[in-house]
């Protein structure tokens, strides 16, 4: 959007009308408009858009762990034992070296708190172990949301309160010779804008 | 183009004989840059200018700024560049340079200023100041261009914009004033 800020022209001070008058005879008239001069600088004034979005960092918060429960399992096979993060159900392989007797598995939660705006979330490790001091379990196969999203997805909060949660699902694999007790572990999760 | 219009108004010129001699110089039409005459010998030497129309190509737009509630800045250069301090930019960030495109005379040199040194950007109640306005000529000084032989040249625009400490997050739009002038 412009507009003149000066839209008449001035004359100078040379812009004056000179009108002389000779006479000869009956009499003839010439007028003479001497240095009509008409310069002026015309500045143009204009508004123009700013922007800005100011959006706050991401948050993550762990609500729930994930949890394999109580396993007996058998020395001489290998096994596993999946939590779904979409049903929050643990199975195990066909194998029987694996069977849920107890505790309270169920997939872990974590809650995202950010902006309208897509955030990429990821596992930090693609495999954590677990250990009871002197063993160790492996954890892998970290699922977000439902076995098809994997270990790295993008979402966007909610616009109502800007978070979202999500179910956290693995998969625990044991050894042949495999000791008891009770393995803990952890594995970070990342969460960026995109 | 605009063009500018000029009245001369009628001359009574009365001869010593007593005979009167009307010259009217009616409505002259001036065009720019161009010697205009008219008749009844008249002599004129106009020089005029086509008014320099300023429009926005890109807003000034600071991207999608991240904060974790402290106070920062973000400084867009007249490139783009961003510099950040206390805050983040979004990695698919939108931020640039304000681009304004000036038309006017070909080859002509044009003054360009802020009207103001800082303005505010607001999201409903809430504002932040945006200062350090840089045409090209460095942060708060005018700056002279020079029309292209197309009769246009575009000038980008660089500024700061301050965030508060605690500053509510939301959008936030403003606007900048400068005024462009011939030398």
């Amino acid at each position: 959007m412009t507009s003149p800020s000066d839209p008449n022209m001035k004359k100078s001070s040379s812009g004056r009308v000179a009108a002389r008058m000779a006479k000869t005879g009956i009499g003839a008239v010439m007028v003479t408009l001497s240095s009509v001069a008409m310069v002026k600088a015309i500045a143009a004034t204009a508004t123009m858009p700013i922007l800005a979005k100011l959006i706050r960092s991401v948050e993550i918060t762990v609500n729930t762990s994930l949890d394999f429960g109580t396993l007996a399992f058998t020395r001489d096979n290998a096994g596993m034992a999946v939590v779904d993060p979409a049903s929050n159900v643990l199975t195990t392989d066909s194998s029987n070296s694996l069977i849920p007797v107890g505790g309270r598995p169920r997939a872990g939660q974590v809650t995202i708190r950010g902006s309208d705006l897509p955030v990429q979330v990821s596992m930090e490790q693609p495999e954590v172990h677990l250990t009871n001091g002197q063993d160790f379990v492996t954890v892998a196969d970290f699922k977000f949301l439902n076995h098809a999203a994997g270990s790295r997805i993008t979402i966007t909060p909610d616009l109502t309160d800007l978070t979202i949660t999500l179910p956290v699902g693995a998969t625990l694999k044991t050894r042949v010779g495999q000791t008891s007790g009770t393995y803990t572990g952890n594995n970070r999760v990342f969460a960026n804008y995109q | 183009m605009k063009h500018l219009r000029s009245s001369i108004k009628t001359s009574k010129l009365t001869t010593t004989a007593g005979a009167a001699i009307v010259v009217s110089l009616s409505v002259m039409t001036i065009t720019p840059a161009r010697a205009v005459s008219s008749s009844g010998n008249a002599e004129a030497d106009i020089v005029s200018l086509t008014v320099p129309a300023l429009s926005e190509i890109d807003p000034l737009d600071f991207g999608e700024i991240v904060t974790g509630g402290g106070p920062g800045t973000v400084a867009i250069s007249t490139a783009g560049v961003p510099t950040l301090a206390g805050v983040s930019h979004t990695p698919s960030s939108s931020h640039h340079q304000g681009i304004i495109e000036i038309v006017g005379d070909p080859g002509r040199p044009v003054d360009i200023s802020m009207v103001a040194p800082s303005y505010p950007v607001n999201n409903g109640a809430f504002t932040m100041n945006v200062n350090n306005f840089d045409l090209g000529g460095g942060p708060n000084n005018a700056h002279t261009v020079t029309v292209g032989g197309a009769g246009t040249i575009d000038v980008n625009v660089g500024a700061t914009l301050n965030v508060g400490a605690g500053q509510q997050i939301g959008t936030y739009t403003g606007s900048y004033t400068l005024n462009a002038d011939y030398q």
